[in-house]
């Protein structure tokens, strides 16, 4: 099944046009090279003029960091179905320094908030985990995060990231 | 282990049948063995779920060898990723039963970006160059 446009997408709050300051959509197809390709893509962006107050203010590198972990997530452990995989990742840059980003992809889908408590437990428990960090940095990169799985089988990550996010995780160091 | 203060590179090999010359250079490690006990090892562009089990096994022999201090040098890293960090926690917790010690050096920003969110600045030190790492690493000893 085709990906939609993840613009029209619901689940993230519509904004009016005149405060969206720049627009970008990459498509990739699951597999190592997605990473590459994801990495390509924001390298294409890091020295762009527009971006320079993001970058100083690390939430470029936060939105670089959660879409490596989303991706990474994606190539290692979803599981398409006979689907053509396809992921189709949409980041709107908000006036004056937020971020609002959408992940569609057409895999089976998880539960996402089993996995997730089951990393926090891990993190409880386990000294210097080895394994499971994944979504629990992705939750602590972003905010208003929300994982939807569509009765269309398209799953749609989405949240936002701006310059006021200081989360951090809390290792029982 | 042979001593060296050469440097030595490990990366994917031309038989590797995804290898390409970006990539090579992208995922690769450097190491220089600095005196028995101390170990730099230059990250390349990534240390992430594409290369974390190289990284292991590069340190896992590292500490074979003898190797008890480990300096990783992030100025060229652009992706340090979660099971980039779980490595180096499964290295870390080979490392101190053994009284030994990894810090990092040159942080570059994304990386220090996951530093900072993940409190690892509470464990692993960090220098702004490698020769101050190994200064202190030195010091610490005497």
């Amino acid at each position: 099944m085709p990906l939609p446009d993840p613009r029209h997408i619901k689940a993230i709050p519509q904004v009016a046009s005149e405060q969206i300051h720049a627009e970008l959509t990459l498509h990739l197809t699951p597999g190592e090279d997605a990473i590459e390709e994801l990495h390509a893509w924001f390298g294409e962006w890091l020295e762009h003029p527009a971006f320079a107050l993001l970058k100083e203010h690390d939430v470029f590198y936060r939105l670089q960091l959660s879409l490596h972990e989303w991706i990474a997530n994606l190539v290692q452990h979803a599981c398409f179905g006979v689907a053509e995989p396809a992921i189709s990742i949409y980041v709107r840059f908000l006036n004056p320094l937020k971020v609002q980003c959408v992940v569609a992809d057409n895999s089976i889908g998880f539960d996402f908030d089993h996995h997730i408590e089951q990393e926090r437990d891990r993190r409880n428990e386990e000294f210097f985990q080895e394994r499971g960090l994944g979504l629990l940095i992705l939750e602590t990169s972003v905010s208003n995060l929300n994982y939807i799985c569509s009765e269309q089988g398209i799953n749609f990550l989405t949240f936002e990231i701006s310059i006021h996010d200081t989360s951090c995780l809390n290792f029982p160091f | 282990m042979v001593l060296s203060t050469q440097w030595h590179r490990f990366g994917f090999l031309s038989r590797d049948p995804c290898y390409s010359p970006n990539r090579c250079a992208t995922m690769s490690f450097a190491v220089r063995q600095v005196d028995p006990q101390t170990a730099v090892i230059q990250v390349g562009k990534s240390l992430d779920f594409r290369n974390a089990a190289q990284f292991k096994q590069i340190c896992h022999n590292l500490i074979l060898g003898g190797t008890r201090k480990l300096v990783l040098n992030f100025r060229d890293t652009g992706v340090l990723d979660s099971t980039g960090l779980g490595a180096i926690f499964s290295i870390y917790r080979q490392l101190t039963p053994l009284g030994g010690q990894i810090v990092f050096a040159e942080t570059s920003r994304p990386v220090q970006v996951v530093v900072q969110l993940t409190r690892t600045f509470k464990v692993f030190k960090q220098y702004p160059s490698v020769a101050a790492a190994l200064q202190n690493l030195q010091n610490a000893t005497t």
